[in-house]
């Protein structure tokens, strides 16, 4: 879900990062961007789709 | 950075919970947090994740 | 002696005792003192290392005890892999004062090879932000225009291998990292299967999407440098444990009755190329269809849909890569790293998931469209270089690129020059194997490549 401006800059306040004003303003307009990258890339898959990576318990 | 208020947090989450839930909804999250900071490190940033991506070779 | 010389040519000379290890080591050096001011290809030139390097290898050969066909050959790394009390920076203030105490996998590879080390090649930051101007080092530059981009992140090794301040370097493609220099470079270059180099000692980008993998000017020459990369490492999780394949073994057997399938859509439609690089494509594909190779198009989801997962992938575990020094020192990174690896922060666990669940899915998709064929074909890049200040921040997200498809199926991917366009810039194609039949894609490439003139080509700036 796309969030507004005050979202993202509460959002990327949440990671941790230290950024300035200017530094989220120059984020938040890539944004769009990105969300359609996300929303691409994650589209709705069956329920039983397995991961391409796999965890395998072996000894090395 | 100020103190982000838990009520911005669930809504840059894009989360709407019932009001009633929401103080044992911030208390799970705080629980949350702490483990996700254990989480985070120190780690050496070579240090690779368990699941592997892995091919299998395609009979000619 | 010829002042561009293949590895294969310069091995065999060695061999023959008609080429001095020294020589051309003297040669490459005084080569590069000559341009790479302009070029900017090398972060650190380690010309004492290299001399000695090649005084060990023309003893070898006096002696007649060579190595193998990379004994006396003149290589780089990119500077993301470890070299022993060799500074290793990432062409990052983060690292600007780092030195390892021990070679990655690949390096010692390559030494044990007998090659001689000239230096580290300039990169992107941490193999995923550049062209940037605001780090301790400037970004490489092209060699067929200064002014115009090399690609990245493997932009050193590209430039370098072009102008023929080395005669092959090393490369990591995450994204496209290798085939990108390699097309606007005009030289060759190979992201081999996932899981047939070791990443052991390279400074990681995105675990599940890096891999290792050389540069050169012929495919020859980048079969006989990934020869010398291959091979099972134990402390690489995504190392296959598979027996060392002769990946030379199908060179010469030419084009005929190879199976080829051309992905059209992805250059014409989902991200149309430039003229220069559709001719390009096209008379490879004559070429192909005139020596006896069957040729049929193939259709897979729009180049998008491989994009948008691969980039979600890569942006999430860069950033978990780099987090604790994003989080105390941002403003150390250069703008584009950090910005781009900003949004990792922002993906949530689902969506990862999400993505890496989608990314099967592909991987499936592909590995039924090439089952009953030998290679796909398809573009490297969309056209000639564009000048280095007009590279778009957000090009990953803008456009898709060709090269990020087979990072995430993980294939054998080779990007190659076929021809030049605007400008007198190179473009290119890309020959995209089965897992771990990179001999197949080697003989593609090579069958194309002795048929066209290109490699008698040089830049003009040193030719």
């Amino acid at each position: 879900m796309a969030l507004g401006s005050d979202a993202f800059r509460t959002a990327l306040d949440e990671t941790g990062l230290t950024l300035t004003d200017a530094q989220k303003d120059a984020l938040f307009a890539a944004y769009p961007l990105f969300q359609a990258m996300v929303a691409r890339a994650t589209a709705p898959m069956p329920r039983e789709a397995e991961p391409s990576v796999i965890f395998t318990p072996e000894a090395r | 950075m100020s103190e982000i208020s838990f009520e911005a947090r669930v809504k840059a989450a894009g989360l709407r919970p019932n009001v009633s839930d929401l103080p044992s909804l911030e208390v799970l999250v705080k629980d949350l947090d702490r483990a996700a900071a254990l989480l985070r490190g120190p780690r050496n940033y070579a240090e690779e994740p368990q699941s592997a991506f892995r091919l299998r070779p395609v009979t000619p | 002696m010829d002042p561009f010389l293949t590895i294969a040519d310069a091995g065999a000379l060695i061999a023959a005792q008609k080429l001095s290890p020294v020589e051309l080591t003297q040669h490459c050096l005084d080569r590069i003192k000559a341009v790479d001011s302009t070029l900017h290809s090398f972060l650190l030139l380690t010309e004492d290392r290299a001399l000695a390097d090649a005084h060990a290898a023309e003893t070898r050969m006096q002696s007649a005890a060579l190595k193998g066909p990379l004994d006396g050959i003149p290589i780089a790394h990119k500077d993301i892999y470890n070299t022993a009390g060799i500074r290793t920076t990432g062409h990052s203030r983060l690292l600007e004062h780092n030195v390892p105490t021990e070679d990655s996998v690949v390096v010692q590879k390559w030494s044990d090879a007998g090659t001689v080390l000239m230096g580290k090649l300039t990169t992107h930051e941490f193999a995923i932000g550049g062209p940037s101007f605001d780090l301790p080092w400037p970004p490489a530059r092209n060699p067929w225009n200064p002014d115009h981009f090399t690609a990245g992140s493997s932009s050193g090794t590209g430039a370098a291998v072009a102008a023929g301040l080395i005669l092959g370097g090393t490369g990591s493609d995450t994204g496209g990292s290798i085939r990108g220099p390699a097309a606007l470079c005009g030289i060759a270059g190979i992201k081999p299967t996932y899981g047939l180099a070791s990443r052991r000692g390279v400074l990681p980008l995105s675990f599940t999407l890096d891999h290792t993998g050389p540069l050169a000017w012929t495919v020859q020459d980048c079969a006989l440098l990934l020869q010398a990369m291959i091979g099972y490492d134990p402390d690489d999780p995504a190392i296959a444990n598979r027996p060392v394949a002769n990946l030379t073994a199908d060179l010469q057997s030419g084009a005929k009755g190879l199976r080829i399938g051309v992905i059209r859509h992805f250059h014409e439609v989902d991200n149309p190329v430039s003229p220069a690089t559709k001719k390009g494509i096209e008379d490879a594909l004559d070429f192909f269809r005139k020596e006896g190779a069957e040729i049929r198009d193939v259709t897979l989801s729009p180049m998008m849909d491989y994009n948008a997962p691969g980039w979600l992938i890569l942006t999430t575990e860069a950033y978990a890569v780099h987090e604790p020094w994003l989080k105390e020192r941002f403003n150390d990174y250069g703008e584009l790293m950090r910005d781009r690896l900003a949004f990792g922060a922002l993906v949530r666990g689902s969506e990862y998931v999400q993505a890496v669940r989608r990314r099967r899915a592909l991987c499936v998709e592909m590995r039924d469209a090439i089952a009953d064929l030998d290679v796909l074909i398809t573009a490297s890049a969309p056209a000639e270089a564009p000048k280095i200040d007009e590279v778009p921040k957000w090009a990953m997200l803008e456009k898709p690129n060709f090269t990020m498809p087979f990072n995430v199926t993980g294939l054998p991917a080779l990007s190659l020059c076929t021809g030049y366009g605007d400008g007198g810039l190179p473009v290119s194609m890309q020959i995209i194997g089965k897992p771990f039949q990179e001999e197949t894609v080697f003989r593609a490439g090579h069958a194309y490549e002795t048929a066209f003139g290109w490699r008698t080509k040089r830049p003009g700036l040193v030719s």
